[in-house]
């Protein structure tokens, strides 16, 4: 289910809060677990096992690191069980395919792809990476295991986070996870849900919106069939590819940041409190500050559980650039089963790599470049992000953006798109946060802004062919 | 009681968005849920999903779940509201000058959005004009191509600020030479379109051809054909105001001035036939030319020739029998014939997938006129059943 329909917004959530209100302290767990597990089938009924797999693996992990808590050997073998477990159901849905047709095209074998993995189960890059960050805390103390399967349960599929993150770890909700009694408060509540409005609109009026700009150049296409024709690359001049990968730019930030906005409103509205994800990564003044502001949640991850036991930056310069790779390249896989990328995690690790042997004191005493610099190589990002696209493609992209030719004119696009390239560029900056901070102890004042925003996002919600997620197959 | 709503008022005053925000989810799903459904949106011109029929196979195959998505999105409460509503931010807030595919010109004239052709059209585009062409290579002089151009052909000053058009022009020369090198004959009418240009050719609403258009088009092809034309000052003639057509059911255009539709009444006789084998025709029904229920409602180009029949004939006053094989362009065209032909028969290959060269043989027709606009002459996927040999 996305949240970004009808039927979440009036169907799902509504009766989901009230369950979840309604119910004793007791059971609020219960209902928590149940209505999440509504959520993740809904999609895909035949997934729900899997899940259920999951958490089980997990769980048993978690209570047989605690039995055996004498014996480092079998406390060893649970952890390896709980990260083989998660991780083995990640690589099969998700890189499976991958796998094989790789290894066709380099030995040009015909090994034959697996049918039915070609729809990934909802959320699973998020979820393996939570289970997998409790079985780890509680293999190095670092949590107790959890005693209850329910509650365990609620936290790996709670519906808020389960798609698109962030990334919460077990112990960041472990403690109000076990508060029954007064976990929902009104305060929370209230700033949940100014939240989940500002997440929708970010989602439903600029991503989506601008995003049509995008496919206005590439098409639209419902896997790969073209629904709706679009200028195409080769035939757009070099100006017009820049506006729109730009807006290709601004549509990713809106539609990532404005469903974890989503989430993690509603995880107040829950009584839970998740870490911020995002935090304006636009105006960032370098490569390494840009990726301490996107996906915060997914960085911190991959830092803890993965560059600091390799070592981080404690054994030598040659160990932690390694480090830094082994990281750059898993956050390339992460994305996406495909040699973009891969090839896009390595571009970050060489820009990283720069910025921390030379670059970064001198973008430090920068004004203005260092910010064109960043935004320039993120951008230049997103194009690998998006090359294997439908009606992309790397080699073109990259030719139309670099060696400048005719074609059609970004005029009309430019008028056309004037006003949402205005107010996305606005809304990439501190600026609405600081207004809204102004403005929101005025009570009429802020609640007119929030419904406002509430009924355009359901207008547009209703008035268009809904669009999914960017990062649902992630 | 009265504590209790003491307490509530609190509340609200404390967490006023809390409190609004789960009234309207819940309450706006209580009303969505009591609300009537709908079958059809006279509005957009389109079938709404209806509640899907729960089984387990569909459930496992994840089909209920998606068409029950589609169901409560398609039968939302005020829907017609809310989509008039996204409609006006997109023109009023965001300035947009492209709603839905279609574009925003001056004086509220709505074209449609054609910047390029689709993967589909780069492949049934030429191979129409392939098809023309063949037809023509084999009845000659007997063959009429006429491909009626779009209205941003005629008026592309009127267009949004520097709106890339596709070549229409260049299509539309392409084919013509086509069909004249095959020894038919062709009927452009950007001329005498751009000539007329400051009359009522086009619906502002519809990319239809207004009936005085269809009529320009028509005498166009008597001085063709050395035929006296219609002589419309001795007819009634009808107009049918609040017409809202295609183009504004798609963008919902808030501004949108309706068209005025316009017929003349006929008492000539349409039969439509049911073809079911090729070569066998069999009479389904008799009627007159208009479909007088459809001025009721909101498309009201629907009335003419009671939509895209397989194939019908009309009877005429004149003499002589042509064929009109057409797409809906030619529904408000054809009544005009009657002046002049003794039968006319229409066909439409969306619906008469035979190929229709036994047609013309042994319904004896003396004249084929191909008549499409450029908008469906380009993606139509039926047009080779032109050539097709009825025994394959």
């Amino acid at each position: 289910m996305v949240f970004s329909t009808v039927l979440f917004l009036f169907r799902f959530l509504p009766i989901a809060l009230l369950l979840y209100y309604l119910a004793p302290p007791k059971l609020k767990n219960t209902v928590l677990f149940v209505c999440s597990l509504v959520f993740y089938s809904w999609g895909e009924v035949k997934f729900f096992p899997i899940m259920v797999v999951l958490i089980l693996i997990n769980y048993i992990a978690g209570l047989g690191m605690e039995r055996f808590d004498k014996s480092t050997a079998a406390r060893r073998g649970f952890l390896l069980f709980a990260i083989i477990g998660s991780l083995s159901m990640l690589v099969f849905f998700k890189y499976t395919n991958f796998i094989i047709t790789s290894i066709n095209a380099l030995a040009g074998l015909t090994i034959p792809t697996i049918e039915g993995v070609s729809v990934l189960p909802l959320g699973i890059s998020f979820y393996t990476f939570q289970t997998m960050s409790y079985s780890i805390d509680v293999y190095r103390r670092g949590v107790p295991s959890e005693h209850n399967f329910i509650d365990f349960g609620a936290y790996v599929v709670m519906f808020p986070q389960l798609i698109a993150g962030p990334i919460v770890k077990y112990r960041d909700v472990a403690e109000r996870l076990h508060i029954y009694k007064s976990r929902v408060t009104m305060d929370r509540i209230e700033e949940g849900v100014a939240l989940f409005i500002f997440g929708l609109a970010k989602k439903v009026l600029l991503a989506d919106t601008i995003s049509a700009l995008w496919h206005d150049v590439i098409g639209t296409y419902s896997g790969t069939v073209e629904t709706a024709a679009g200028i195409g690359i080769l035939n757009a001049s070099t100006p017009l590819v820049w506006l729109g990968l730009i807006a290709y730019s601004f549509q990713l930030y809106f539609d990532f940041s404005g469903y974890s906005m989503m989430g993690i409103g509603m995880g107040k509205m829950l009584g839970f409190d998740f870490p911020d994800n995002f935090n304006l990564p636009y105006i960032s003044r370098s490569i390494t500050e840009f990726w301490r502001r996107w996906h915060i949640t997914l960085s911190s991850w991959f830092k803890e559980y993965v560059y600091i036991p390799l070592g981080g930056n404690r054994k030598g310069l040659a160990r932690q650039i390694f480090n830094i790779f082994v990281v750059w390249l898993l956050t390339g896989i992460w994305h996406g089963a495909n040699w973009n990328f891969i090839l896009w995690g390595l571009y970050y690790f060489v820009l990283l790599i720069i910025e921390k042997t030379f670059l970064l004191k001198h973008l430090k005493k920068g004004r203005v470049w260092p910010h064109i610099y960043t935004l320039f190589f993120v951008v230049i990002g997103w194009a690998l992000f998006v090359g294997n696209e439908p009606g992309v493609g790397l080699v073109p992209l990259f030719t139309k953006l670099f060696i400048p030719s005719g074609g059609v004119s970004c005029l009309y696009f430019l008028r056309n798109y004037a006003v949402l390239l205005v107010v996305s560029g606005v809304c990439c900056t501190p600026l609405p946060l600081k207004i809204w901070n102004k403005i929101q102890p005025i009570k009429w004042v802020r609640l007119t802004v929030l419904g406002v925003l509430l009924v355009l996002s359901v207008a547009y919600i209703v008035g268009s062919t809904s669009s999914p997620f960017l990062y649902f197959n992630f | 009681m009265k504590e209790r709503l003491k307490q509530l008022g609190s509340l609200l005053r404390a967490y006023p968005a809390a409190i609004c925000f789960l009234v309207f989810i819940t309450g706006f799903m209580v009303l969505d849920m009591c609300w009537p459904t709908r079958e059809f949106s006279e509005l957009e011109n389109t079938m709404l999903d209806q509640k899907p029929a729960f089984s387990f196979q569909a459930l496992f195959s994840n089909e209920w779940t998606a068409d029950y998505g589609e169901y409560v999105k398609d039968q939302i409460a005020l829907r017609d509201s809310w989509i008039d509503l996204q409609s006006r931010s997109e023109s009023l807030l965001l300035q947009k000058a492209e709603i839905g595919g279609i574009l925003i010109g001056k004086d509220q004239q709505l074209f449609t959005e054609m910047f390029t052709l689709t993967r589909t059209e780069q492949r049934t585009l030429p191979n129409n004009i392939k098809a023309v062409e063949q037809f023509a290579q084999r009845h000659g002089d007997k063959v009429t191509v006429l491909i009626a151009p779009s209205a941003s052909a005629i008026y592309p000053e009127d267009l949004p600020f520097a709106a890339p058009m596709l070549d229409e022009d260049g299509w539309l020369d392409q084919t013509f030479a086509a069909v004249e090198a095959a020894g038919g004959n062709v009927l452009d009418l950007r001329g005498a379109f751009t000539e007329h240009k400051d009359e009522y050719i086009y619906y502002r609403t519809d990319h239809h051809w207004t009936t005085y258009g269809a009529q320009l088009a028509y005498e166009e092809f008597c001085a063709q054909q050395g035929l006296t034309p219609f002589d419309a000052q001795s007819h009634t003639r009808v107009d049918v105001p609040e017409f809202l057509g295609t183009s504004y059911s798609k963008s919902r255009y808030w501004h949108a001035e309706a068209d005025v539709l316009t017929y003349y009444p006929l008492d000539n006789e349409m039969t439509v036939f049911d073809v079911t084998v090729p070569g066998q025709r069999t009479p389904k029904s008799t009627s007159g030319l208009y479909d007088t229920a459809k001025l009721e409602v909101v498309d009201k180009y629907a009335m003419f020739l009671y939509g895209n029949n397989g194939y019908s004939e009309i009877q005429g006053d004149g003499e002589g029998s042509i064929l009109l094989v057409k797409d809906s362009y030619g529904n408000c065209f054809a009544p005009f014939l009657t002046a002049n032909y003794g039968k006319i028969g229409v066909v439409d290959l969306r619906n008469y997938p035979y190929g229709i060269d036994e047609l013309i043989e042994s319904e004896g027709y003396e004249h084929v006129l191909i008549l499409y606009n450029f908008q469906s002459f380009k993606s139509d996927s039926y047009l080779y059943n032109i050539n097709r040999d009825p025994i394959e």
